[in-house]
């Protein structure tokens, strides 16, 4: 946090709210959903639920497949938070492994 | 030489060439699986934990809430696959809804086994050599994989969403 005028004329600085990074929300930046690597998924699999599920063509959801495999993680969708859990259901109801979070 | 595939897209739906004990099996996971998945030591087991990851890894509160609203569909939609599977693992020609059922099913089986066995990437029958049990389980696991990668191929490119 940067020193201005503001925090130099606090008397009380133990009483100056801090965000705390997991719970305050801002609410313009987008939702994302993250696809994590599992030794089990297999990658053809994995290929064709991306297509099925957010009609990727075939290279896209390679390329995401691709990224899980060999980063760890890859960014699968992101949006409105309703519609980022809606597909987090979507990928655990085909047994991927997703989380969301608000974007950094 | 290649065999021919188990499953293959015809006019309306798709053939199911499978021998008798490989139906006998899957009939058989599909009913172990209702039991894993609603039995009583479901809420321990980490292969369920596995098949409903939580929501949000840093947000407990919103993970309670997304399990609230989302997971009893989810559960609910498996069992009825497991069911499926179960009522017509016999079957010669499948829908593709039911193929659908099939593909997940199998898939959820695998990702039980594979927590199971705490498999990875480039595990192999052969490094279960001591331990039979886990070894029959390890094949299971692959017959599994290799009945899945013939179902994603007999589907080919999905259409539309869904």
């Amino acid at each position: 946090m940067s020193g201005g005028p503001a925090a130099r004329i606090a008397t009380a600085p133990t009483e100056v709210e801090r965000p705390t990074g997991d719970v305050v929300v801002t609410p313009d930046r987008p939702w994302i959903v993250i696809v994590w690597n599992d030794p089990i998924n297999l990658m053809s699999y994995v290929t064709w639920v991306f297509q099925k599920l957010f009609g990727y063509p075939r290279p896209k959801a390679e390329k995401l497949m691709m990224d899980v495999h060999t980063k760890g993680r890859a960014v699968v969708s992101s949006g409105p938070r309703e519609t980022c859990e809606a597909d987090v259901a979507r990928l655990h109801a085909h047994g991927l492994w997703a989380t969301l979070q608000q974007d950094v | 030489m290649r065999r021919s595939e188990p499953f293959r897209r015809d006019d309306a739906g798709f053939a199911v060439e499978l021998p008798g004990p490989a139906r006998e099996l899957l009939s058989s996971i599909a009913t172990q699986m209702r039991e894993v998945v609603t039995g009583e030591a479901a809420d321990d087991d980490p292969a369920v934990a596995r098949l409903f990851p939580p929501a949000y890894p840093d947000d407990p509160m919103r993970t309670l809430e997304f399990e609230d609203v989302a997971v009893g569909d989810i559960r609910r939609e498996r069992l009825e696959r497991f069911a499926v599977l179960e009522r017509t693992a016999d079957a010669r020609w499948l829908t593709e809804a039911q193929l659908l059922d099939w593909m997940r099913a199998i898939n959820d089986a695998r990702i039980v086994l594979g927590v199971r066995l705490d498999v990875t990437e480039e595990m192999t029958v052969a490094d279960l050599d001591d331990d039979p049990g886990r070894a029959e389980t390890f094949r299971t696991y692959a017959y599994l994989s290799a009945l899945l990668e013939s179902i994603v191929h007999a589907l080919g490119d999905p259409r539309g969403t869904g």
